[in-house]
């Protein structure tokens, strides 16, 4: 199984989109991809449709609105898969793992591919269960790739894709320690040079040092919400690749555009929304798609370089 | 990828903790009592220790195994311990600066409490003073020819400081269940 962590220090830049986006391009191809949400916004999961957003949608006061999330106290997620006794003999996966995401009614005309999401709620951010795990912190950031593995769920899958929180957790960091492969959406602005530099630096001293060099390596960042004749963004791209690591990528930029926010509410990934509104979206899935082709390019190098 | 282990305090679960004795002497009914503790908290109030075995986030107990045994039997998946990140010969240390501290995790006396019993010492009836454990009928006699104690200094000096300090234990035990 693949396992790629999408991560970044700042909300806002996109995330979702790329997660999601990304996972059902890997679908398309007739890969069984697992979302892995680890946002206690759990903006993935409710992307994907397997958070009840259409009742949400639907909801006409708090009390309804409350009622609806009170209802994920009683199904297992991700921070039950966490926590939860991996080796125990009644363990299984499957308990965990929503399988009814809409996206496979698109994809299934196209390839074998599917996308299961092992989702996220508020929930994630209330538990204290991890941090009062005994054995430290090594322990502790372990806990998602060990269950990963313990359960079966690295046989059955191609690849896992995994949403980060921007604030870094511990449930956060399960997932840097979790990934081969890290890469970081960011905006193309001056104060984002700085992010993203302390954050790369950052995760080279902790996870890939603690893991000599396993997991968490960044292939590349991912230049969001970019405008075509905006100098700042040239500006910081230019400075990036001069300040970062060689082998650490820009990859193919995505523009910024509403197709994204009107793809979301609609609950498509943008390749489906440019089907049905070529002319406007169009660019913007021709976009996600280069990203995604380069992605998976970059790591067959990877792969073949080891 | 080798992961490093901390001491410390924390959960693990049942299932992660090895014993090699294979059964308690403690007396069932203590046990259950322990069991009916851990149902009613949550959680468990004094913590095992467990240290490292050869197999990974596996944890050998090396004390408390009526509390492991009534975690079990309270039916929690998890339990609390304090973890010695080390093998079964050198947690040694740790045992006994536990087992120290342990006994040396008294209730603490308030100085009304010692002003209550200093009275209670004055005035209360053979009968009374017996119904407090430890005070035995002798005692109870003694108590009252000795009378009055003015001082906690006076009491010492008459009785000894040993005996009263464990009637006085046993007294605010009495009191505070009454209380409750």
């Amino acid at each position: 199984m693949r396992t790629i962590a999408i991560h970044t220090s700042k909300g806002g830049v996109g995330k979702t989109t790329l997660t999601v986006n990304l996972s059902y391009e890997l679908a398309k191809r007739g890969h069984k991809v697992l979302v892995i949400d680890l946002d206690d916004q759990a903006n993935s999961s409710l992307y994907l449709g397997v958070n009840k957003a259409d009742e949400f949608e639907r909801s006409k006061s708090i009390d309804e609105f409350e009622r609806i999330l009170k209802s994920f106290e009683s199904r297992k997620e991700i921070i039950d898969f966490l926590v939860d006794d991996t080796d125990s003999t009644d363990f299984d996966y499957r308990n965990y793992i929503k399988t009814d995401s809409p996206f496979n009614e698109l994809i299934k005309p196209i390839s074998s591919g599917r996308i299961d999401v092992l989702p996220g709620s508020y929930r994630t951010k209330a538990n204290d269960t991890l941090a009062q795990t005994a054995g430290g912190g090594g322990i502790k950031q372990h806990r998602l790739y060990r269950a990963l593995h313990k359960s079966g769920i690295a046989d059955v899958y191609d690849y896992a894709i995994i949403d980060t929180p921007p604030n870094l957790t511990m449930v956060g960091s399960n997932g840097l320690y979790a990934c081969r492969y890290l890469i970081v959406p960011t905006q193309m602005e001056y104060f984002s040079v700085y992010g993203v530099t302390s954050l790369i630096s950052s995760i080279a001293k902790t996870v890939q040092f603690d893991t000599d060099g396993q997991r968490g390596n960044v292939l590349g960042i991912v230049p969001m919400m970019t405008e075509a004749k905006n100098r700042v963004n040239k500006f910081a791209s230019q400075l990036l690749r001069q300040t970062l690591p060689i082998e650490i990528e820009i990859f193919p930029e995505i523009k910024r555009t509403t197709h994204f926010a009107h793809a979301a509410k609609d609950r498509l990934p943008i390749s489906a929304f440019a089907e049905r509104k070529p002319r406007d979206a169009g660019q913007a899935a021709e976009q996600l798609l280069k990203l995604a082709n380069r992605l998976i390019e970059r790591i067959e190098q990877e792969e073949t370089k080891r | 990828m080798v992961i490093k282990i901390e001491s410390g305090h924390g959960l693990l679960y049942l299932s992660q903790i090895v014993e090699s004795q294979e059964q308690s002497k403690t007396e069932k009914s203590e046990v259950e009592e322990i069991s009916k503790s851990i149902t009613d908290w949550g959680f468990n109030l004094a913590l095992p220790i467990v240290c490292l075995t050869s197999e990974e986030e596996k944890y050998r107990l090396i004390t408390g195994l009526p509390i492991y045994e009534a975690a079990k039997q309270a039916g929690v998946k998890q339990i609390w311990v304090c973890l010695i990140a080390t093998d079964r010969p050198n947690a040694e240390k740790a045992i006994e600066e536990a087992q120290l501290q342990s006994s040396l995790n008294q209730r603490l006396i308030e100085p009304e409490d010692l002003e209550d019993f200093r009275k209670f010492l004055n005035e209360a009836k053979i009968s009374v003073l017996t119904s407090i454990p430890g005070i035995k009928e002798g005692y109870a006699k003694k108590i009252k020819e000795q009378r009055p104690f003015n001082s906690v200094d006076e009491l010492h000096k008459k009785i000894g400081a040993k005996r009263p300090l464990t009637w006085l234990k046993a007294y605010v035990k009495v009191k505070n269940s009454l209380e409750a």
